[in-house]
């Protein structure tokens, strides 16, 4: 369990800001439409990221799925950044 | 799903109920107070001079005259100063500004021959239990950030309350079975409270963590997602007020009838509340108008921004051209304050606010029970020190509160003020001794005993100064006071029954508990 909860506990946080966020810049339409939508929906995002780990058979299965979808969501978020699909226009 | 999977959703539940459990007490017990923030207000005046001087008409000219006499005293606080004409719906004026030197809120008032009052710095009653709401008495603003991780985790115990629950929730749900099994229906007790006010759990959880952290969120999105810029993405929708530049070229700001005619042209449903003025006679001076809009919608609250010195339009929120992320923000807001249908509402409110209180108790006692060992008198020490720990504080937190009201009607709420945050905090540390102290059946009965006292307390604090006040107010169509104090003999009532309930139990009751006496 200390290790489920060790993975809730430092992966939760930057799974939600990296699908919260690429949602938001993914998004059709104007940036500020989704931006604040999106964001008061990090929060119940942010609590089924912590209950994840606990629903994987194992810890390492935990840690590995967190961590995978995590760099997942930044890389996918910066590359289409880099490639110029999505950029962060404030209008 | 596996039956491993439903066990770990279970030690989530129960390791986050415990943890957040009795802070979560607290802030709904004080949280089912503060819905009746007002009505306390005007219990805490009543028959003092305060409340019998009517209060006069505010007009425009009488608020550029207070505003013209604050400035002739105190220039340094022309750069940011709110001007409120009414409070809580009723016709109250009054300037607050931030001193800059001493970084205190300071509150001027017109007293009766238009003289200008400072008001003295008072930690009034009803403030108190609102702070102690949204703060759990952990001094600002960890306390407000600390509720808002516990809101955080609140979410995470409904999700796996759910989870757990999910498998027998058709078979169970009505069922709530009385009888030898004690567990069983402490279970079917918390379960019925949980699932049938579960709507209500969820917009408290939501709205807890998006008004507690919601600002600290911001920052990871800020620097990771954003680029620095988020606040010029979301800023206006979510309504934080963007800094301004003073200009240091004087320029007359517009009087105060002057704005408000601006106001009635651009925005007719609006009914203005507050003035929220910067840089006063500086030609970069800003005004702020926000009140309620006579709209029928979640949120009713609207907001203007107009350029100081001209009256031009700046900005405009109003319910009726809320963006989604707007209308969802105020949404929450107004589903946490439950400001949106008046009287019934709020009583609603009430019953729910002090169900979820007695769903965290239930939940903590659920867990001790659960680890009960029927075959010995000697019970686990992690379970009776849960016990002991959830009596006091809840029992604690609700005595410190109670203890309060009969205080404020004895000394008056001025002399009151500075014994407020002692006589709570004393008594909740000398109720969590006791319950750590002494055999927990008797410390619970005590404690119950003592709630219900301070109840009568209170009734016969007002009875003594006030007499028959509550009763002829009561005949005239105003029966907040006797309503409170029908309430705190109810309350009495209940406790005592509660304390009744606790002795049975610890007499004859199962000896392997650790609610039993020892022989």
């Amino acid at each position: 369990m200390w290790a489920r909860s060790l993975a809730a506990v430092l992966l939760g946080l930057p799974l939600t800001v990296g699908l919260i966020g690429l949602l938001a810049l993914a998004m059709p339409g104007p940036l500020s439409a989704s931006s604040l939508p999106l964001l008061l929906l990090a929060f119940p995002v942010w609590v089924a990221c912590l209950s994840l780990p606990f629903a994987c058979s194992s810890a390492a299965r935990a840690w590995a799925w967190m961590g995978a979808l995590t760099l997942l969501s930044f890389g996918l978020m910066h590359g289409l950044k880099w490639l110029g699909w999505i950029a962060v226009r404030s209008s | 799903m596996k039956a491993a999977t439903l066990r770990r959703f279970m030690a989530v539940h129960s390791a986050v109920g415990m943890v957040t459990g009795l802070l979560l007490f607290i802030a709904f017990f004080a949280g089912a107070l503060t819905l009746f923030h007002h009505e306390i207000e005007h219990w805490a005046q009543a028959g003092s001079a305060e409340s019998t001087a009517p209060a006069a008409a505010v007009t425009p000219e009488r608020a550029q005259r207070l505003l013209d006499a604050v400035l002739a005293q105190a220039p340094a606080l022309a750069a940011d100063l709110r001007l409120s004409l009414q409070h809580e719906g009723e016709a109250a004026l009054k300037l607050s500004a931030v001193d800059p030197q001493t970084r205190q809120w300071r509150e001027f008032v017109l007293d009766d021959q238009e003289r200008l009052q400072e008001l003295p710095q008072r930690g009034e009653l009803a403030e108190f239990i609102y702070q102690l709401h949204y703060t759990a008495g952990v001094p600002r603003p960890w306390g407000t950030y600390l509720l808002g991780v516990v809101s955080l985790l609140y979410g995470l115990a409904l999700l796996s309350g759910i989870v757990i629950y999910m498998p027998v929730l058709t078979r169970d749900l009505f069922a709530l079975r009385w009888g030898r099994n004690l567990k069983r229906l402490w279970q079917d007790t918390h379960n019925a409270l949980g699932l049938l006010s579960l709507p209500f759990h969820l917009v408290f959880a939501w709205s807890g963590a998006v008004l507690g952290i919601g600002t600290l969120l911001l920052a990871p999105f800020q620097f990771l997602v954003y680029e620095g810029r988020l606040l010029d993405v979301i800023g206006p929708q979510a309504g934080f007020a963007s800094p301004v530049q003073a200009q240091g070229r004087p320029a007359p700001l517009l009087s105060v009838g002057e704005l408000l005619a601006v106001a009635r042209e651009a925005a007719p449903a609006l009914e203005v509340e507050r003035l929220h003025l910067r840089h006063v006679g500086d030609a970069a001076a800003q005004v702020e108008l926000d009140g309620h809009a006579a709209q029928r919608r979640l949120s009713a609250y609207g907001r203007l921004t107009l350029e100081g010195t001209t009256g031009r339009v700046l900005a405009r929120q109003l319910p009726q051209d809320y963006s989604l992320g707007t209308a969802m923000l105020r949404g929450l807001q107004s589903l946490h304050f439950g400001d949106y249908a008046g009287l019934m509402l709020r009583w609603v409110y009430f019953v729910l606010a002090l169900a979820a209180a007695l769903l965290f108790y239930t939940g903590n006692l659920l867990w001790v029970e659960a680890r009960r060992r029927h075959q010995q008198i000697q019970q686990p020490g992690r379970a009776l020190l849960l016990a002991r720990l959830t009596v006091g504080v809840c029992l604690g937190c609700m005595a410190g509160v109670l203890a309060l009201f009969p205080l404020v009607r004895l000394l008056g709420q001025q002399a009151a003020s500075a014994w407020l945050a002692p006589l709570y905090f004393g008594l909740l540390l000398v109720c969590v001794l006791w319950a750590l102290a002494r055999p927990l059946a008797r410390a619970a009965q005590a404690l119950c005993r003592l709630v219900a006292a301070l109840c009568l307390l209170l009734v016969a604090a007002d009875l003594m100064v006030l007499g028959a006040l509550p009763l002829r107010q009561a005949v005239a169509g105003e029966p907040l006071l006797l309503t409170l104090e029908l309430l705190a003999l109810a309350a009495a009532g209940l406790m005592l029954r509660l304390a009744r309930a606790t002795a049975r139990r610890a007499q004859s009751g199962p000896p392997h508990s650790v609610w039993a006496l020892p022989a």
